[in-house]
């Protein structure tokens, strides 16, 4: 009976004792069981695999020898002295021998073993690998840091936006122009203060019909349009920007001519509504016709008296003639030169002034420029018999521009070459149609051009005067006027010259086949 | 005998209404001159002008304004009409109005006297 109790005893011990390893293997918690002297006495296999170490590395070997951490070792022997057990949640810790694995975090005990004396026997050491965890609530940390810088970053764009709307809100304010701010619909949602002085009312809730009904818009040749002509309903309709000279009547029946121009609001791709915009040009416009009107002024005051002079002097030579008086002849041929002059002198006055007021028009017409060249050259001849006029190429079809314009550029660069070459006895022309641009060019062998007045030759008033100090006669507006006729018809002019050598005056105009 | 032919010159500047009087009257023409444009109508029927000659710019009226509304009278619209004028723009609006000759000024002898007896043709 004995013997079966003590069987039955052992039995029970191996049995729990089996239960014991297995649930030692099994657990996903390292452990390991140390002598009092902290030597390794049992490890399981997630310890193994945790420590890095073989099971032949650890066993018998001194805890503190393989893992040499100051901390952990006072922290054993305080358990040792104390005999209580300790715990550590989420305790990092370096290996010493795989730095490459970083910082680690345990959740470890370590609980001593007492005998019946309570004297600590051993102990059991009990490890939790929580590094993904803690790595896990670190990156979720940091997301949190990350959310709420993003949320101070929006805070502050949204105070940036109020105010920028504050800036555009006071220019809208502010701004002397006309604003409309229509729907997509063209219903007006809101205007500035400008908007509501012109239209004496406020139009927000109109339509643009209607505001442009009540503003009795049209163009400025006193033409209606239709709304399908207006900038907005372009700009509604898909383009980018219109504008549109037009003629409104503001709430005082006062008449002004405004520039109207229009910008799309877009909301991503969208066109959600549009911008209109009416700037005030009346003054400008009322220039323009002071302009005009001093030009017509001018040219026909002055005209007028040289009118009257050369036709009484042309009347007395013709008397003259028949009364065979030689002498007073002459001297009345010479009073009508003068007067030629003169005239010519009001013509390029007056020539200066429209391209200086951007009124030079040009008559365009398609002409045969080799016979325009051929009627310069024997008109230009016989006044000038000290120089011979030699043209080389020729155009060999007709060309569009304007006839009388490109003749005055021509005879001014005759006048110039002859003016400029006293000693001389030949101006060249030289014409070259290559790759549909005409090329013209006169050349002479006079006085020059010093380098540095070159490009200012074409300048308003320049003149140039030889290196000994002779003075040419002339306004200095000649080929100002040439630079803008040649302009005008999108050609270029420009001047090859050497100071003592003479100067070739080129000029280009493109021409269509 | 030919009869001379009549020329019904307008002009506000008495200079050249002058002197186009004495060149046109030296060629053998009997020249109307009219410095005040009130009474046109009534003086183109009392004289009963062979051609005009009309200043495009004057004081009081515009000369295009006379031509228009000549040109647009049937009873006047088949008057030769030659504007003279010192504005280079002269010449389009002078043909816009419905002028039959233009001529610009300053001008010669010989090209007023060729365009006027072209215009009588």
């Amino acid at each position: 009976m004995k013997k079966n109790i003590f069987e039955n005893l052992v039995q029970k011990n191996e049995m729990e004792r089996d239960i014991l390893e297995e649930i030692m293997e099994n657990t996903k918690t390292n452990l390991a069981y140390l002598d009092a002297n902290f030597n390794f006495i049992r490890v399981n296999s997630a310890y193994i695999k945790g420590s890095g170490y073989t099971k032949h590395d650890l066993i018998g070997k001194n805890h503190f020898q393989l893992f040499p951490d100051k901390e952990n070792q006072k922290i054993f022997k305080q358990v040792k002295r104390t005999g209580q057990a300790v715990e550590f949640l989420r305790k990092p810790f370096l290996f010493p021998d795989h730095p490459e694995k970083g910082v680690t975090f345990w959740d470890w005990t370590l609980v001593p073993v007492k005998d019946n004396k309570k004297k600590v026997q051993g102990f059991v050491f009990s490890l939790t690998d929580v590094t993904d965890e803690v790595k896990k609530d670190q990156e979720r940390e940091e997301l949190l840091v990350q959310i709420d810088r993003e949320r101070q970053r929006v805070e502050q764009l949204a105070l940036e936006e109020e105010k920028r709307a504050s800036e555009l809100e006071a220019v809208f304010m502010a701004l002397s122009d006309t604003l409309f701010v229509y729907d997509k619909n063209g219903i007006c949602v809101s205007a500035n203060p400008a908007a509501l002085k012109l239209m004496g009312s406020n139009p927000v809730g109109f339509s643009r019909d209607q505001i442009a009904n009540k503003l009795k818009i049209h163009g400025p040749d006193g033409q209606t349009f239709d709304s399908a002509e207006f900038p907005s309903t372009k700009v509604l309709n898909g383009e980018n920007f219109s504008e549109k000279k037009i003629v409104v009547e503001n709430f005082k029946g006062e008449v002004l001519t405004m520039l109207a121009t229009a910008a799309p609001i877009k909301y991503g791709q969208k066109v959600i509504g549009v911008v209109a915009m009416l700037h005030d040009i009346s003054e400008r416009e009322r220039l323009e016709k002071e302009k005009d009107a001093f030009i017509a002024i001018a040219s026909h005051e002055l005209k007028t008296p040289v009118t009257t002079l050369k036709a009484f002097t042309q009347i007395l030579q013709t008397h003259l003639q028949c009364a065979k008086n030689d002498t007073c002849r002459n001297y009345l041929g010479k009073i009508d030169f003068q007067i030629s002059k003169l005239s010519g002198l009001i013509n390029e006055m007056l020539d200066a002034t429209r391209v200086e007021f951007r009124k030079l028009d040009l008559k365009t017409e398609w002409f045969d420029f080799d016979q325009l060249i051929n009627e310069i050259v024997s008109d230009f001849q016989p006044t000038f018999p000290t120089h011979k006029i030699v043209v080389q190429g020729s155009v060999g079809q007709k060309i569009k521009g304007d006839k009388e314009r490109l003749s005055q550029v021509l005879i001014n660069l005759l006048l110039n070459a002859v003016k400029y070459s006293p000693q001389a006895q030949k101006v060249v022309i030289n014409i070259n149609l290559s790759q549909n641009v005409l090329q013209v060019s006169v050349q002479d062998s006079g006085i020059g051009i010093a380098k540095e007045n070159q490009d200012r030759v074409f300048d308003r008033f320049f003149r140039v005067n030889s290196s000994d100090g002779q003075r040419f006669p002339g306004l200095g507006l000649g080929l100002f006027i040439c630079s803008e006729i040649i302009k005008r018809h999108q050609g270029k002019i420009w001047v090859e010259s050497k100071e003592g050598k003479g100067s070739i005056f080129f000029f280009t105009l493109p021409v269509k086949k | 005998m030919k009869t001379a032919k009549k020329v019904l010159v307008i002009d506000d500047d008495l200079g050249i209404l002058e002197v186009i009087r004495i060149i046109l009257e030296e060629k053998g023409f009997v020249v109307i001159p009219l410095s005040a444009v009130g009474q046109i109508k009534q003086m183109i029927q009392q004289n009963k002008p062979d051609v005009m000659l009309v200043d495009l710019w004057m004081s009081g009226m515009d000369g295009h304004q006379i031509i228009k509304m000549l040109k647009g009278d049937p009873k006047y619209k088949d008057l030769p009409i030659i504007s003279i004028s010192a504005l280079n723009e002269g010449e389009k609006i002078a043909k816009e109005a419905g002028a039959d000759d233009f001529l610009a000024k300053p001008f010669n002898i010989d090209d007023l006297v060729a365009v006027i007896e072209k215009n009588l043709q």
